[in-house]
């Protein structure tokens, strides 16, 4: 379950920040067990493929580690300023990549955890998963940053806000705007199927 | 699309997020169940699909580890020094300019009062000078045998210091001054990497930092100079002083004869390729002061 964070979990992020600020390593560790997770799910949400989201996530934590001296809370979320660099470096990612296109999943398989699931459920779930992805391409930029954000990375609508820039009123927007259109393309993606199956 | 359908489905997503079904979500909202409905489903889809990604372990491991090298290596590592130019257009360049100035012109003064406090001993106005500058000399080492050599001519300059003392009758200072030696002599031994006062056979000696074997001949001559103008004084030292005077003056000698002795045999155990398979027992001294 991808869960955002509590109050008191903010407050804990917060001393676990400053913390980490002083260079203490098991508050660094503390931070990256608490947000890998997520990062990773974002990243992959954005790539689609598992080694280049392992790198790039692993990135975002080295990048946390250069920059985390510049951080000041001031309103900004910590997570919301974590996934921006994420953000950041998915887009230099592809851009290196000079937008090439990628294979939509590794394998439906390597998405499912493994571990509780069967063969025949862990391909559902992942073509599940590439189902989506494929519908999140028809999004704008925008919205699909949002609904990646609030669904992969688990940011609240605010944290999501700050790590776009954006007005708490504007993400809702996005938000909203984007799982309709998510709707519409699913909707459509799975017309021809059920016709099909009429025959 | 109203504003208030849009807080609606937020309130929807935060409640399917913390785990509630779609039906539960509609349930707080009969009013709008026609215009939720598909669109909780889609994004019931969305955070299903991306809950269904799952994180390898392994690989959140060597993430981890690898933060960790990078911490190690940002610690250790020295910062970027900032540009010329940065230096000299940014606002602290004038008082940076100040301060050079200054530093300039106490360098100068103090180069002048160093040369008149250069045979000055402890008690004297000028002595604070020439410690002060010998600190300065010690921040800026240029190499290990650099730094040996430093302190096998101080340890030299405080047993110069310390018979000044004796000659005048100020013995408590001059012990003090005795331990000075002993930590300047053990300061050169552990910058040129020779062991002293351990028993050879039962501890690996540690490898040497001055590799140099002439630079190791050279801290020895040094060493050797130094404590034979010391120990020769003696008989001078020690001729105009009463009996007890006399006991005490040969036992602080003794002692520091002692010190010298103990570290010319380990530099010469360090020239040996062999260990020498003796105790020594000896060592040039268990206390002496590290700073003053």
């Amino acid at each position: 379950m991808i869960t955002k964070d509590s109050e008191e979990k903010l407050a804990q992020i917060n001393e676990l920040v400053i913390q980490a600020q002083s260079g203490d390593r098991v508050a660094f560790a503390s931070l990256y067990d608490h947000f890998y997770d997520r990062i990773y799910r974002y990243v992959m949400f954005k790539t689609s493929n598992s080694s280049e989201a392992e790198d790039l996530a692993e990135g975002v934590f080295l990048r946390m580690l250069e920059a985390i001296h510049t951080y000041k809370h001031q309103g900004v979320p910590f997570a919301a300023w974590l996934f921006r660099i994420a953000h950041n470096l998915v887009i230099d990612h592809h851009r290196k990549r000079s937008r090439e296109r990628l294979t939509p999943l590794d394998s439906a398989a390597q998405i499912a955890d493994k571990s509780h699931q069967g063969l025949d459920e862990r391909l559902d779930v992942g073509l599940a998963m590439v189902h989506v992805n494929q519908a999140m391409e028809g999004l704008t930029d925008l919205q699909r940053e949002a609904i990646t954000l609030r669904f992969a990375g688990g940011l609240s609508v605010q944290e999501t806000a700050r790590a776009m820039g954006k007005k708490e009123n504007a993400v809702k927007a996005l938000q909203h705007a984007g799982i309709n259109k998510l709707r519409r393309i699913l909707t459509a993606a799975a017309r021809p199927v059920e016709q099909y199956a009429a025959w | 699309m109203s504003q208030e359908l849009q807080q609606i489905l937020d309130d929807c997503i935060e409640r399917l997020v913390s785990g509630e079904s779609v039906e539960e979500c509609l349930a707080a909202y009969p009013q709008h169940r026609e215009e939720l409905l598909p669109l909780l489903e889609s994004a019931w889809r969305a955070l299903n699909a991306a809950e269904s990604i799952a994180v390898n372990t392994s690989a959140k491991s060597r993430g981890l580890y690898r933060l960790n090298q990078a911490i190690t290596e940002s610690a250790t590592a020295e910062k970027p020094r900032p540009s010329r130019i940065n230096i000299w257009r940014s606002r602290a360049a004038k008082p940076v300019g100040i301060g050079l100035a200054a530093m300039f012109l106490l360098v100068g003064l103090t180069s002048i009062a160093a040369v008149q406090s250069s045979d000055t001993v402890p008690g004297d106005e000028a002595y604070w000078i020439k410690t002060t500058k010998e600190k300065v000399l010690l921040w800026f080492p240029k190499s290990d045998a650099d730094r040996a050599q430093m302190h096998a001519r101080l340890a030299g300059e405080r047993g110069n210091e310390m018979q000044v003392l004796m000659e005048s009758g100020r013995f408590v200072e001059a012990e003090r001054m005795l331990a000075r030696v002993r930590y300047h002599l053990a300061e050169s031994a552990r910058q040129a990497g020779v062991v002293v006062s351990v028993n050879s056979i039962e501890m690996p000696r540690a490898p040497q930092r001055i590799r140099e074997n002439q630079q190791l001949i050279t801290l020895r001559i040094t060493i050797q100079q130094n404590g034979d103008i010391v120990i020769s004084r003696r008989t001078e030292i020690v001729r105009t002083m009463s009996p007890t005077q006399q006991q005490r003056a040969q036992q602080i000698m003794r002692d520091l004869d002692l010190a010298y002795r103990t570290m010319l045999a380990s530099m010469d155990d360090d020239f040996s390729s062999l260990s020498s398979p003796f105790w020594r027992t000896e060592s040039i001294g268990t206390t002496y002061i590290r700073d003053y």
